[in-house]
């Protein structure tokens, strides 16, 4: 494939993605960990947390949640850093209200991975980092 | 009888800067000690031995500006790749730098720049024996052009992997957001000694 291929796919999996991702986290909150692979990580403003089940306990804990995402950016990652796994990286910025707290800006990224089954491709969460815009306040 | 069945409403408390370990922090912040010295320095050229062959680069701003009235992004807004907005895949792929002579001469271009190191806050977002994923807060202000003391924040994120000579990082992927900074921001920029935000201490690039 060329680079161009790999640019226009990276594209195609982001904006889908970002449709799904922040969607399940809003409103199916409890599926959400089916997004992630089993050996995912989760930088959350400083907090690391790995694995699924740490992961599944943190999002019981945070507050239900309103996204609203302004800015979406994906590159394919270089092959060289994958190992040749099919993995993509995207880039979001927007707004969010977390039950009983005020809207805050965020930055956020992410590293999919392309899961090649026997008959189909899954995209699955590799990594996922969070901040928000004003965390020190 | 009561039941305990209430929504949570309470965050986990922010932390500072996560590395993960002493060795990545002590590799992470001398790459960035070096890069920004290169990219503040007036003539970015010099960023070509950081970047791979392949390496890619792309640029955002927000897409409403969140004040608007405090200093134009209009500099940066030619070259924001927002797919969010951006249909036609014709301009996402011209806006997506790539090869390590394209990136460079796009960084180029770009207002030059003085980065307060005291600000940086890094996330170590992902590492294998292959990749290095880290996370870039902070603020700069720009130095030249008609934005001149124009004090912006940025977040950008770096992929890396190991370069033949296994101490230093080599870019493959690089992708830069810059906004506005806040009236706190602004408070806080180039303040020396930078104060400590929070629990964690503030990485300082200081030798």
């Amino acid at each position: 494939m060329d680079f161009k291929t790999h640019a226009d796919q990276a594209c195609r999996a982001a904006e889908e993605f970002v449709n799904i991702y922040y969607d399940t986290i809003d409103k199916r909150r409890r599926v959400l960990t089916r997004l992630y692979l089993d050996t995912a990580t989760l930088i959350w403003n400083g907090n690391p947390i790995s694995g699924l089940n740490a992961l599944t306990e943190f999002f019981e804990t945070l507050p239900s949640s309103e996204f609203q995402i302004s800015v979406v950016d994906c590159q394919p990652v270089h092959e060289q850093a994958t190992q040749s796994q099919t993995t993509v990286l995207v880039v979001t910025c927007g707004a969010v209200k977390f039950d009983g707290n005020k809207q805050r800006y965020f930055n956020q990224n992410f590293l999919l991975t392309a899961q090649v089954m026997p008959n189909s491709t899954v995209w699955k969460i590799a990594s996922d980092c969070f901040r928000f815009q004003d965390w020190s306040s | 009888i009561a039941f305990d069945v209430e929504a949570p409403t309470t965050l986990p408390p922010c932390k500072g800067s996560y590395f993960g370990s002493e060795n990545l922090k002590a590799m992470v912040l001398y790459f960035l000690q070096q890069y920004y010295s290169v990219y503040d320095s007036g003539d970015r050229q010099g960023l070509l031995d950081a970047y791979h062959d392949q390496a890619c680069c792309s640029l955002s701003i927000p897409f409403t500006s969140q004040n608007p009235a405090r200093g134009s992004m209009s500099e940066y807004f030619k070259d924001s790749r927002n797919v969010k907005k951006l249909k036609d895949p014709t301009l996402r792929f011209r806006l997506l730098k790539h090869t390590r002579l394209n990136v460079v001469a796009f960084l180029n271009e770009l207002p030059k720049t003085q980065h307060d190191v005291n600000s940086f806050v890094v996330d170590i977002c992902a590492q294998t024996e292959t990749l290095l994923c880290f996370a870039v807060h902070g603020v700069f202000k720009e130095v030249d052009g008609k934005s001149r003391d124009s004090v912006r924040a940025f977040s950008r994120v770096f992929i890396a992997v190991p370069s033949n000579n296994a101490a230093r990082l080599c870019i493959v992927n690089d992708k830069l957001f810059i906004r506005n900074a806040t009236t706190d921001e602004i408070r806080r920029a180039f303040v020396m000694p930078a104060p400590t935000p929070s629990s964690s201490p503030v990485p300082t690039l200081s030798p």
